[in-house]
């Protein structure tokens, strides 16, 4: 009997690097390897989970971390222990990748927004929030720019994501964290830094710097075409830009409150299914092939993601811009992981919305969205 | 096809002014027809259905014979039964059987493929099926075990090999420590092995034991899951388990399941008992995950009573919901209807042309459309308020009733083409000799179209017109993508939205608190299916809308 | 269109016909010009994001500022996305669904029609009801259901464009049913009834009388279920997983479901592509459906 199969579910730009690897692991094992290409999200995530039990899902699964909880509170994926082969990756990449004291995956890319600065139109380096909405207004004033900077939001669901780095500025981080760094379900927003932040969402939308309907779309391509002089983005918007070939920079965001602007970090990882037809081999092939540095490079070079293991990372030449979001994703807060963070979301987003569209008093609207997300918990 | 079109449709009416049915009495053109077919066709027709039969027939005991063979019963079963039907509904004679003969091929993909889903449905109503509650109990025990087993602190990480006695073909783990081999299994520790060979620091050959290859090793995944080496007789040393087939960490257990207490007993001696809930419950009321499923009895219906739920949004949300299907339903197909009408005039140039553009948002992924009327309803951006209405900032999708007003005119235009295909086709079946003796009687454009064209049309889409309704009611797709429910009513703890109909309600309760809550949906969603069926029906009663006008 | 015919009444009312159709012309351009701008302008943004290089859907309101066929060309060049392979999975699939609709959906709407028979209108109640039921866990019941199908026939299960069909003519007997059983009502039973007299089968009075008098309806039916076979993505996802037996819709709604990372360029250029069959049918089927009863009668 032949060692079998492995059937990995991955996103389109994962599997063109993940052929790299999988071609070399066929090589050493023989173990042949099957990519089921799907992207994921909520449905695919449920699907996974529905399917596990009955034997039916594949055998490694790879997905931004926040869906940890889910998954592990299902008990469809196994519990990995990467050992000494664990201490190349970041703190925070290991970290995410733990739900309840236990590890379940093996980190390929830590991601995070970070600003991007149009090095045609300014040169300035601003150092806090308000001196980047300060030189953006004067590069309006003088150069005919259309927005101070940009930044992706929706009008229907607000975006906390991308704003999650102001809000830490002013202390408000959303959970409590145990001394492991994990989260627990009792909601940390509220109170006066909560309130202060929701105060200076408020004088966003007031002075027009901030606009709820500014969608993902409208503001890359804005930025794009020269009508700001800061971009707020995730690595994701970076191939845009190099495409456009723009001249950037890429440094942390400069915080509005007293603390440090810490954005959420978001943790592309392998997970392996506790119910695989091939558990073993799926093992190995996470424990001992993707954790090597050439096989995160592999991926980083498919994906354009920034690598979670550090010798990666510095194996990264010529590019600075993602070698700074690197860095910048080092002292950014994972996102949690817990289930109590599905309540948390659309309450969040759509008080934000209504704080900086003025539909209503600031503090008053965020108290609400505590009280709203607290019954809901 | 043209061709037997032409041989077997009757002759239009010469005079059908007598009559305000479309086909006059005297119709007695097709008789003869038929009739010829009939002395030609009948041996063939039998043959076909001999032949049709003779596959049905085996199809179907193949498939009972596979469902034994691999213990499907409940698909076995009913092919059984299926087949029986097929045949008798096939071969017995008789006029009280002939409906069934028509209905039979599509009810079995129906019974097979829907009834299915409802029946699923209403078997989850009753469940704890959701996240953290996904499988059985024995899964939930065996994850919970290996999850939770503590790596012992400032253990080594140790290469090992796996090996398979040749007494009885057990697994074993050997290691190399300081040049020398040690192995174990799964009652004895770490030992030095006597006679046993390493090369490049693994280890070769064991005596009594026969190493496994790669192949072998992942083969086995099951007794490598259940082994545990000791690492010595300290129990606190740990014991090794590997996951990978060649690296092994030391790990004591925390959670152990108690068989005589049927609960996880943790290392510190909390007990997590099984309560009947699905999962261990530890004394402070503690559950652990992954639970099981379970039968919750009526549980998930009570959740209905919940005052937040029922109580507050409930009422508006089921009025909103009849108001989007109902105008859903009237303004596509007035809008279709008038299209139809206006381009069934064959003097009118150019109208293939505009039925394929009228037609062209029908042909286009829904998905994508959607996603763009939301970006052209964009209030500081969209093409509505930037072009159309020159820099004007209407709240399309911000304000409760504009954001009504908004899903209302994006599902008219994702639906009028449907009911513009429709209403053409009914159109075809309105004779223009109807018009003619109609127009020879003196009546104008309005009442030709009140007396003829409204009536005729009726008869051959308001049928459509229910079961078009019944879609709209549960028309997730159009409110999810467009407006995703929103604007959310910012003082309800359910994140209840102003554009929320039932279904998209029902999903933001069981799905969007955390956790998925399948028994929580299907059970709302039945109650919701209740009452649409009941009020529909009774609707649909009076109105008398199914019945054919003949 | 229609070839002359010598019945003095119906050309009398063409004569008419003409006239008025003439005086009113303009205004019926007017509206039908103003409804095409309605019915295309969304899918202009469709076109001009599948030309843009931005690959952004609502970047901006200046349509086609850049014009390029990157986006198409990567379409059809990219091994990990075998766009032609989808195309032709997806006719195949949408196809068949198409017919086996067509054909059980009438079948049932005839017998609906025409028989008078117990338990007749508590059928057409019960199907309208089951339309009604909210599919919201149909993801699972549909994976349950295929993956113990799976076991029997592997042909009809799990990632399998058999099984993908077969659960597409689960709704068979949907809207479609009651579509055609309107349509059937049509049609005068006096037809049927002298058939009979004259001896002929309910067979034959059902193929070779009936469906042809209903074939704009039936054209009507095929080609809404082929879109809908089409263009569905839910219950495909289900079924299939493999890529190489994904339908358009699954593969190109990949594109897109990714948060962030969504490729608006190339799912546009996806949707523009797999539109043009559908088109192609309307254009081509066209024909058929307004070319109905009178339209079979009267013309040659």
């Amino acid at each position: 009997m032949g060692p079998g199969q492995l059937r990995i579910q991955a996103g389109d730009d994962e599997i063109p690097g993940l052929q790299q690897i999988a071609e070399r692991f066929t090589d050493a094992t023989g173990v042949t390897v099957e990519f089921i290409q799907r992207e994921i999200n909520a449905q695919s995530i449920s699907d996974f989970i529905a399917q596990a039990p009955m034997g039916q899902a594949p055998d490694i699964l790879i997905s931004p971390h926040d869906n940890l909880g889910q998954l592990a509170a299902n008990g469809v994926i196994a519990s990995v222990e990467m050992g000494d082969r664990g201490e190349d990756f970041t703190q925070n990449a290991l970290t995410a990748v733990t739900y309840d004291g236990v590890s379940y995956g093996v980190p390929y890319a830590v991601e995070c927004v970070a600003m991007v600065r149009n090095d045609d139109l300014t040169q300035d380096e601003p150092e806090t929030f308000d001196d980047l909405r300060a030189v953006g207004r004067r590069l309006m004033d003088e150069q005919g720019l259309q927005y101070p900077f940009t930044i992706s939001q929706s009008p229907t669901n607000g975006d906390p994501y991308h704003l999650y780095a102001l809000q830490t500025s002013f202390g408000a981080e959303v959970f409590a964290r145990d001394e492991d760094g994990e989260y627990l379900p009792e909601l940390t927003m509220g109170g006066s830094e909560g309130e202060q932040f929701a105060n200076y969402l408020a004088d966003l939308g007031e002075t027009g710097d901030l606009r709820t309907s500014m969608t993902p779309d409208i503001a890359k391509e804005a930025f794009i075409n020269g009508e700001s002089g800061f971009h707020l983005c995730g690595p994701w918007d970076l191939v845009d830009l190099e495409a456009a070939e723009m001249n950037c920079t890429v440094f942390p965001i400069p915080p509005a409150g007293p603390e440090e602007a810490r954005p959420f970090a978001g943790v592309q990882a392998f997970f392996v299914n506790a119910n695989g037809r091939n558990p073993v081999a799926a093992q190995d092939f996470v424990t001992n092939w993707i954790t090597q540095p050439e096989s995160q490079l592999a991926l980083y070079k498919s994906t354009g993601r920034p690598p979670a293991s550090s010798t990666a990372v510095e194996q990264m030449q010529d590019d600075p811009w993602r070698t700074q979001y690197a860095v910048i994703a080092e002292t950014a807060l994972p996102m949690p992981a817990i289930p109590a963070m599905g309540a948390v979301w659309s309450f969040w987003g759509t008080a934000q919305n209504a704080i900086v569209d003025g539909r209503g008093e600031p503090q008053q609207l965020w108290e609400n969205m505590i009280s709203n997300i607290e019954g809901q918990i | 096809m043209a061709s037997t079109t032409r041989s077997s449709a009757p002759e239009p009416a010469g005079n059908s002014a007598e009559t305000t049915l479309p086909w006059g009495a005297g119709d007695s053109a097709p008789a003869t027809e038929p009739k010829r077919a009939h002395s030609r066709g009948f041996g063939v027709g039998f043959v076909v259905k001999l032949i049709l039969m003779a596959l049905i027939n085996a199809f179907g005991i193949y498939g009972i014979v596979a469902a034994f063979g691999v213990g499907s019963w409940a698909i076995a079963v009913f092919l059984i039964l299926a087949l029986i039907a097929a045949n008798l509904i096939y071969f017995l004679p008789g006029r009280r059987i002939l409906p069934a003969k028509y209905l039979f091929p599509g009810l079995i993909f129906l019974l097979v493929f829907q009834v299915f889903v409802i029946l699923y449905t209403g078997y989850t109503a009753f469940t704890n099926y959701g996240d953290g509650h996904n499988g059985t109990k024995e899964d939930a025990i065996a994850q919970l075990e290996q999850t939770y087993e503590q790596r012992v602190e400032g253990s080594p990480q140790y290469p090992v090999t796996v090996l398979s006695s040749d007494d009885d073909g057990a697994l074993a783990l050997a290691t190399l420590q300081d040049g020398q081999v040690l192995v174990g299994s799964q009652d004895t520790a770490l030992a030095p092995a006597a006679n046993a060979e390493s090369s490049d620091g693994s280890v070769t050959a064991v005596d009594g034991y026969e190493v496994l290859d790669y192949a072998e090793t992942v083969n086995s995944p099951e007794q490598l899951a259940e082994l545990r080496v000791p690492v010595s007789d300290d129990p606190a040393d740990g014991a090794l388990r590997t996951a990978d087939g060649s690296t092994a960490f030391a790990y004591t257990p925390t959670l152990t399941y108690d068989d005589g207490q049927d609960a996880m007993v943790d290392a510190d001696g909390t007990v997590w008992a099984d309560q009947g809930t699905g999962a261990f419950v530890s004394p402070d009321g503690e559950e652990l995950r992954p639970g099981w499923q379970v039968f919750v009895g009526f549980d998930n219906f009570a959740a209905v009573f919940d005052p937040e739920v029922i109580g507050g949004p409930f009422l508006s949300v089921t009025l909103w919901t009849f108001a989007f299907a109902l105008i859903s339903v009237a303004s596509t197909f007035l809008l279709g209807l008038l299209l139809a009408i206006l381009l069934n005039d064959k003097n009118l140039k150019g109208r293939n042309i505009y039925r394929a553009i009228i037609f062209m948002p029908y042909a286009f992924p829904m998905f994508l459309s959607a996603l763009i009327w939301a970006g052209l309803l964009n209030t500081d951006y969209g093409w509505v308020n930037q072009v159309l209405l020159s820099g004007a900032g209407v709240p399309w999708l911000e304000d409760p009733w504009m954001a009504r007003l908004s899903v209302l005119l994006v599902n008219l235009w994702l639906g009028f083409p449907y009911m513009f295909l429709i209403s053409t086709g009914a159109l075809q079946s309105i004779p223009e000799e109807l018009y003619e003796s109609a127009a020879m009687d003196g009546a104008g454009p309005v009442r030709r179209f009140r007396s003829i064209t409204l009536p005729m049309l009726m008869v051959a889409v308001g049928p459509l017109l229910i079961a078009s309704f019944a879609m709209n009611f549960n028309n997730f797709n159009v409110i999810y993508l467009v407006t995703q429910g929103g604007p959310q009513d910012l003082d309800s703890t359910t994140g209840v939205g102003a554009t929320d109909i039932l279904i998209s309600f029902v999903y933001k309760i069981a799905f969007s608190g955390g956790t998925n809550d399948y028994g929580l949906a299907a059970a709302l969603s039945i109650l919701i299916f209740v009452m649409v069926a009941v009020v529909s029906l009774l609707t649909f009663r009076r109105s008398k809308a199914l019945e054919e006008i003949n | 269109m229609s070839s002359a015919t010598t019945q003095p009444q119906t050309q009398r009312g063409r004569k008419r016909r003409t006239k008025a159709g003439r005086s009113n012309a303009w205004w019926r351009h007017v509206v039908a010009l103003i409804m095409c701008v309605f019915a295309l302008f969304p899918l202009v943004y469709a076109l001009s994001s599948s030309l843009s290089e931005a690959g952004s859907l609502m970047g901006s309101n200046q349509l086609f500022a850049t014009v390029t066929g990157a986006n198409y060309q990567q379409l059809f060049s990219d091994p990990q996305t075998p766009f032609m392979r989808w195309f032709v999975n997806s006719l195949v699939i949408a196809g068949a669904t198409a017919l086996g609709t067509t054909l059980m959906g009438a079948a049932a709407a005839y017998a609906f029609s025409r028989f008078r028979f117990n338990g007749r209108r508590k059928g057409l109640m019960s199907l309208l009801v089951i339309q009604m039921f909210p599919q919201l866990l149909a993801f699972v019941a549909i994976f349950l259901l295929l993956f113990a199908i799976s076991g029997v026939y592997p042909f009809l299960g799990l990632n399998s464009r058999m099984g993908l069909i077969a659960v597409y003519l689960g709704g068979a007997l949907g809207a479609n049913t009651f579509l055609m059983y309107g349509f059937f009502n049509t049609i005068p039973r006096d037809i049927d009834e002298a058939a009979t007299i004259d001896g002929a089968s309910h067979a034959q009075i059902y193929w070779t009388m009936i469906l042809p008098l209903v074939r704009p309806i039936l054209v009507v039916v095929a080609m809404l279920s082929f879109i809908m076979a089409f263009s569905d993505f839910l219950l495909a996802q289900i079924v299939l997983q493999d890529p190489s037996q994904y339908t358009l819709a699954v593969g190109l709604y990949e594109f897109v479901s990714v948060q962030f990372g969504e490729d608006w360029g190339v799912f546009s250029a996806g949707a523009i592509i797999a539109a043009l069959p559908v088109m192609l049918l309307f254009l081509f089927l066209q024909r058929y459906i307004v070319a109905g009863l009178t339209g079979g009668a009267v013309k040659g």
